[in-house]
């Protein structure tokens, strides 16, 4: 049984892989995203937290990592001032 | 029956019996070469990559003739030298590079039927070794614009019944349910649809499903001819940014026979985010 981490901003994307995301050390959907260039990038869409090694609190380390990457984001391209 | 031009095909069989030489360059065009032809290509073939090659580095446009002759030099190609294309995504991007060669002139061009979608599947090989290519001189001539429709072009042709608007999207990108897939989020536009009395007949509907190969040419007229994309009309094509339909105007150009095909390469990122055009959903 796994707990699952979803990033939401990747909704709709094609699942092409689920392999090891390197960063997590976890299981992870792979998706690809091409950038302005056209150059395809490996991006995680969701993450298999295993619960025989993983309990929810230290998922939640990771899920509000991820938050906060996105309010930086945010923050860069729609500041408030 | 056989295409209106067979002479523009060749298959993956006679590329790997004819290797490229000093009369013959077989070129790989993508859309993403670092998980295209970095990764391997087909042996002597030299790279185009759409968006560093083919488009103006700061307005969008194609290249101009200057930057196109100095792109065929670095390529070793002449005005007299046979070229071959293939490339990564259903040969979108080498259809693309053919509608621009064809754009400045070049005769003696063909592309490598199936791509290398093709070419994987029969398990050929790759080699990731680049050529050592002599660079040449190169005269283009002058920009075929009746190959080009323009966003005025479009607008003058709503209502027309002499022209037909072939929307070579995905039913989902036509009826405005999505502007891009997620996979492209740098090509969304502002409104959703199509434009006005536009047929949809996706680009994928001419090609075979197992190896991306063209269908033959009963099929594709079948493809085209009942929804009133006919031979004595004036026809543009569209997609979102003018890849997909290039390949769609290479089909009813070359393997159909059509006169008079353009391809708007403005498409959906140009039409759905102008103010004031009419779109239909």
């Amino acid at each position: 049984m796994n707990f699952i981490m979803e990033d939401k901003t990747k909704r709709g994307l094609t699942v092409k892989e689920t392999s090891l995301d390197e960063k997590l050390n976890v299981k992870a959907d792979k998706g690809m995203i091409h950038d302005m260039d056209g150059i395809g990038h490996w991006v995680p869409i969701r993450w298999y937290f295993s619960k025989d090694s993983y309990d929810l609190s230290q998922v939640m380390i990771h899920a509000k990592e991820m938050e906060k990457k996105y309010t930086k984001l945010r923050e860069l391209t729609c500041p408030d001032d | 029956m056989s295409y209106a031009h067979p002479e523009v095909l060749v298959d993956t069989e006679w590329v790997s019996q004819n290797p490229p030489n000093e009369n013959r360059k077989l070129v790989e065009v993508d859309y993403d070469p670092v998980n295209g032809y970095e990764k391997g290509h087909i042996n002597g073939a030299s790279l185009i990559w759409w968006k560093r090659d083919i488009n103006d580095p700061v307005t969008r446009d194609i290249l101009g003739k200057k930057e196109f002759e100095a792109l065929m030099s670095k390529n070793g190609i002449t005005s007299d030298t046979e070229v071959i294309l293939y490339g990564d995504f259903n040969n979108w991007f080498a259809a693309f590079v053919f509608w621009v060669f064809k754009f400045y002139g070049h005769e003696n061009l063909k592309i490598m039927n199936g791509g290398r979608k093709k070419w994987e599947l029969e398990n050929r090989d790759y080699t990731t070794d680049e050529p050592q290519i002599t660079s040449t001189t190169y005269n283009a001539q002058p920009p075929d614009e009746g190959l080009r429709a323009y966003l005025f072009d479009v607008s003058r042709a709503l209502g027309k019944e002499d022209t037909v608007m072939v929307d070579v999207r995905s039913p989902a990108e036509f009826s405005g349910q999505i502007t891009a897939p997620p996979e492209y989020p740098m090509e969304h536009a502002q409104r959703g649809g199509h434009i006005p009395s536009a047929n949809n007949i996706p680009w994928a509907t001419a090609v075979n499903d197992a190896d991306g190969t063209f269908k033959a040419v009963e099929e594709l007229r079948q493809n085209y001819e009942p929804k009133g994309v006919t031979p004595d009309k004036d026809v543009i094509c569209y997609c979102r940014i003018g890849e997909r339909s290039s390949h769609s105007w290479f089909v009813l150009k070359y393997l159909l026979g059509y006169p008079k095909v353009r391809n708007y390469d403005g498409s959906w990122t140009e039409w759905g985010n102008m103010i004031g055009n009419p779109v239909e959903k």
